[in-house]
């Protein structure tokens, strides 16, 4: 009895292992689909650009 | 994207001088300036207030050749890199060196490393991640020539110090890189354009120096923020 009882909790501890690995009627997960990298446009890069906008009233260099 | 070339924030103005600068900090935050670079005349503010400014500011302070002698370490970030339709693009400061008039207990706070050097090393650096690579210069105008050929991959140098209002860049011949300063005390505003292709080569470009004269109306909110601070 003390045997049966022993190879029950045994079958059950490995069946509960085998269940949460592949779990109850699992499926292979889909294949993720990358995300496509977005391919650079030709563009204008406007540029808008300040200097010496305060400080010494004289140029320095 | 807007950018400055330095020398925005050290000034005898009376409202510079109360602030620390802080109220240029704040317009320049309100005009969404994207990066600067901290000028030579800037350093004049010693490093404690410049790290509050630094700290203030919403957008990049530039400095790749400021160290401080105490640590050698950079007072400012060397560069950064934007992103602008899906092109990459650099924005490196370096600074001229103080006034000798400076009080020593300012200059004696850094250490203002050779250009050369320090272009060489964050060009190298950048080059993988940017299609455009712009420096803003306060060397001066024939510094900035001299450098336009002695580091290479520069695609456009954004200089100050000499405060030439140029209508068109000067460009060199031999690498590409094209020069622009636009005037000074907030007379003028350039506005370059630059056209890309699809792998990031500059192909063509427009150049403009946009006169500030009283045509334009002023701006509600920055006329607001300016009155905020006169009428205390």
């Amino acid at each position: 009895m003390k045997r049966l009882l022993t190879f029950l909790c045994l079958a059950l501890c490995a069946l509960a292992v085998v269940v949460l690995s592949v779990g109850c009627g699992a499926t292979a997960p889909p294949t993720p689909t990358p995300t496509p990298t977005p391919t650079p446009q030709p563009i204008d890069l406007a540029v808008l650009h300040t200097n010496d906008v305060i400080g010494y009233t004289e140029p320095c260099g | 994207m807007l950018l400055d070339a330095g020398n925005a924030l050290w000034s005898t103005q009376d409202l510079a001088l109360e602030t620390q600068s802080k109220v240029m900090i704040d317009a320049m935050n309100l005009l969404g300036y994207d990066a600067m670079a901290l000028g030579d005349q800037d350093l004049e503010l010693g490093v404690d207030v410049l790290r509050q400014r630094i700290a203030d500011s919403k957008f990049p302070i530039l400095s790749a050749n400021v160290t401080l002698t105490k640590t050698k370490e950079l007072l400012a970030k060397p560069y950064v890199l934007k992103q602008v339709g899906g092109h990459g693009v650099a924005i490196i400061g370096v600074t001229g060196n103080l006034r000798q008039e400076v009080a020593t207990d300012i200059s004696d706070a850094y250490v203002v490393l050779k250009a050369d050097d320090v272009l060489t090393k964050y060009v190298a650096e950048v080059q993988s991640k940017a299609d455009v690579i712009i420096v803003l210069s306060t060397l001066g105008y024939d510094e900035d020539m001299r450098l336009s050929s002695a580091v290479p991959g520069i695609d456009m140098i954004l200089g100050g110090v000499s405060r030439m209002p140029m209508q068109d860049g000067w460009r060199n011949e031999k690498t590409g890189t094209l020069i622009y300063q636009a005037g000074s005390q907030g007379e003028w505003i350039g506005r370059r354009t630059l056209h890309l292709d699809s792998a990031g080569v500059v192909q063509t470009y427009k150049d403009e120096l946009i006169p500030l004269t009283e045509d334009y109306a002023d701006d509600p909110e920055m006329r607001g923020f300016l009155d905020s601070y006169t009428q205390k």
